[in-house]
């Protein structure tokens, strides 16, 4: 028995049911006119039979061989973990606080917690990036990024 | 003569100085991308996405495109000098690249590679520009029915071609479907899987959705590994190659580039495969096997050729029928959707200067990346130089801007979010991206094609067995399938899949 196989199997077919359910919902229609939901229906379908194969296999799979698909385990999980955080953190901030600033925090925080760099290299490094991405990105190529609550309110829009 | 005229006209929109610098910038940034890990061509292409906007729609295409083909050039090089594939094409290339590299024969490594990928850039040109015409006149017989069959098959090929498990692609490519049909239904407007949020209705953006699976989620897995990387330079050495190598990789390249040819052309094959497939190859046919491995010329001039004309040849079914046949394709396909290009056996007729621009600037771009690629090795080196500790930061930011610059939707950000979470947990569980990004594209023409063929069949699904080339098609799709489930055949499936 293989545990990762059949986690993934029951996941699977949860959505595989939540999907059946889903088109049943939205409307199967006719034969001759498929509705809205057709394709979720038959998907899920399809996803159910999947998760019940995957099932077997792990079923039948000698425990704790893990299969030649699976990479090999990865590394400590903390720099990906500062990482999401990060991103989260980022993406709450950037509307109010504005491209330049949130920018800066990010690459800083993420210099100084995974790169491992000392403060003083890492708040410099930071703010220059921020600045330069801004002036390529915003300046240079005329994206569209936000100026900040601050910046707006002070400037107008 | 007709065919020469269209050629002279594209050659006249490539080599215009705009046109020539969007091609310039494209290839120089492809290289970079290719020379680097953690950021693939889809990653810099989406980045670039938003920055293409304000520039017309050829030149748009010429950059995106030169990006795409650029990496497989530049894959090469730190796969060979410091056995680092920036790009996953190359990875084959690390086996006996890097050998010859510690042996004193990193220059002979990377011209056979120039040359290798020059020569197959070069026929898969000639081979889309034959090609293409031959196949819209095939498309233009196609109706739902085909182009269902059709990318029922493409998504059956990725699922087979790929290192995962069938079954756990077929889950990938179903799980992208679904994805791509979230929002406002085309044909009855009831709105799908959005639960109450506004910004569902329109769909899930596709850049926030390959930014997340293929750039987010890679630096994820990269920091598992740490942030502490060794760079060894190696010494080039002589960039001509002996007679004995000449004759050891010549064929390799044919073979290579016919190979790489073919597969691109699939829906579903693509750039990695093929090198995988020609490793594979080159190694069955040769006399002495056990060379492959320490340094044998015919394990770099192969794959390399090979990944090169894939990459190609599968704008061909891009270009004629519309259907992207790998992810990075499927990107290009949204850039071509957004500047409102008709995509499909029309494009052709209606935008000759985008089609044959595209395809000149493919050559013009192929002489570029030669002409730069020697000389600039020492560049790229430097580049790899670049502490993983500083580079992950500014590629995480320039996800982030690349997905908000797009849509301009904070929104977009979590997407991007939740699919780099989402894509380095699967990932570690051995799944790949692949084939849900291709589910994700073709999804909408999926349905909208099914629905289309069952209405004009009375609700008959018949009509893809009674139409000759749905039924190949279909019976194309079954036989992989089925032959997926026949253990000996799978497991020799996963061993030119795995092999390298």
């Amino acid at each position: 028995m293989r545990i990762p196989d059949l986690v993934a199997a029951v996941a699977i077919a949860g959505l595989g049911a939540f999907l059946v359910r889903e088109g049943r919902e939205l409307g199967l229609g006719e034969p001759t006119e498929p509705g809205s939901g057709f394709m979720f229906w038959w998907i899920g379908a399809a996803m159910i039979l999947a998760g019940g194969a995957l099932g077997v296999t792990g079923l039948l799979a000698p425990a704790g061989r893990q299969p030649a698909d699976m990479p090999p385990a990865g590394g400590p999980l903390a720099q990906p973990l500062i990482g999401i955080v990060a991103l989260v953190g980022y993406a709450l901030a950037l509307q109010p606080l504005g491209f330049i600033p949130t920018s800066a925090a990010l690459l800083a925080g993420l210099f100084t917690f995974v790169g491992r760099y000392r403060w003083h290299v890492s708040i410099p490094m930071g703010v220059a990036g921020a600045f330069l991405c801004w002036f390529l990105f915003a300046r240079l190529l005329g994206s569209n990024l936000p100026a900040g609550i601050l910046v707006n309110t002070m400037f107008g829009n | 003569m007709e065919l020469l005229g269209q050629l002279g006209t594209g050659f006249a929109v490539a080599l215009s100085p705009d046109n020539l610098l969007y091609c310039f910038v494209g290839v120089l940034i492809g290289t970079l991308v290719g020379v680097l890990p953690g950021i693939g061509p889809i990653a810099a292409m989406s980045l670039l996405l938003p920055a293409t906007f304000a520039i017309p729609p050829t030149g748009a295409v010429i950059m995106l495109a030169g990006i795409y083909y650029g990496s497989m050039y530049g894959g090469s090089t730190t796969s060979i000098l410091v056995r680092i594939p920036g790009e996953a094409a190359s990875v084959v290339t690390c086996l006996d690249g890097h050998e010859m590299a510690k042996q004193g024969r990193a220059g002979a490594a990377l011209f056979v590679a120039a040359i290798g990928s020059f020569f197959a850039g070069t026929v898969a040109l000639v081979g889309l520009i034959l090609v293409a015409p031959l196949m819209i006149t095939v498309a233009l017989a196609f109706g739902p029915a085909e182009y269902c069959a059709l990318m029922l098959l493409g998504l059956c090929l990725i699922a087979y071609l790929s290192q995962a498990s069938v079954i756990k692609s077929l889950v990938m490519a179903g799980i992208g479907l679904v994805l791509g049909l979230v929002g406002i239904d085309s044909i009855n407007a009831l709105p799908r899987l959005t639960f109450d949020r506004l910004e569902l209705l329109d769909g899930i953006g596709l850049v926030p959705v390959v930014m997340g699976l293929f750039g987010v989620a890679e630096i994820f897995k990269n920091l598992e590994q740490g942030t502490d990387r060794t760079v060894v330079e190696s010494k080039v050495g002589r960039l001509w190659l002996t007679s004995t190598d000449w004759i050891q990789s010549r064929w390799a390249i044919v073979r290579g580039t016919a190979l790489g040819f073919v597969l691109g052309i699939l829906p579903g094959g693509g750039a990695v495969i093929s090198s995988f497939v020609s490793y594979a190859m080159e190694r069955r046919l040769s006399k002495t096997p056990e060379r492959f491995g320490k340094g044998a010329i015919e394990g770099v001039a192969g794959p390399e050729a090979a990944n090169n004309a894939a990459a190609g040849s599968a704008f061909i079914p891009l270009m004629t029928l519309g259907i992207p046949p790998n992810a990075v394709l499927a990107l290009l396909l949204g850039a071509l959707i957004i500047h409102n290009v008709p995509v499909g056996p029309t494009m052709i007729t209606q935008r000759p200067d985008l089609f044959w621009g595209v395809v000149a600037s493919m050559y013009v771009g192929n002489v570029m990346l030669l002409v730069l690629n020697l000389p600039l090795i020492g560049l790229w080196v430097k580049c790899l130089q670049v502490p993983y500790g500083i580079l992950f930061p500014l590629i995480l930011l320039f996800c982030c801007i690349g997905v908000y610059a797009t849509s301009g939707q904070i929104f977009d950000l979590y997407v991007m979010i939740a699919f780099g979470i989402g894509g380095w947990l699967v990932a570690r569980w051995g799944y790949e991206p692949a084939p849900l990004v291709l589910g994700f594209v073709l999804g909408p023409m999926f349905e909208n094609n099914l629905r289309k063929a069952l209405i004009l069949s009375r609700g008959s699904w018949m009509t893809f067995i009674e139409r000759p080339i749905s039924a190949f098609f279909v019976l194309a799709s079954a036989i992989i399938l089925a032959t997926a489930l026949v253990p000996w055949i799978n497991a020799k499936r996963k061993e030119i899949a795995v092999e390298g």
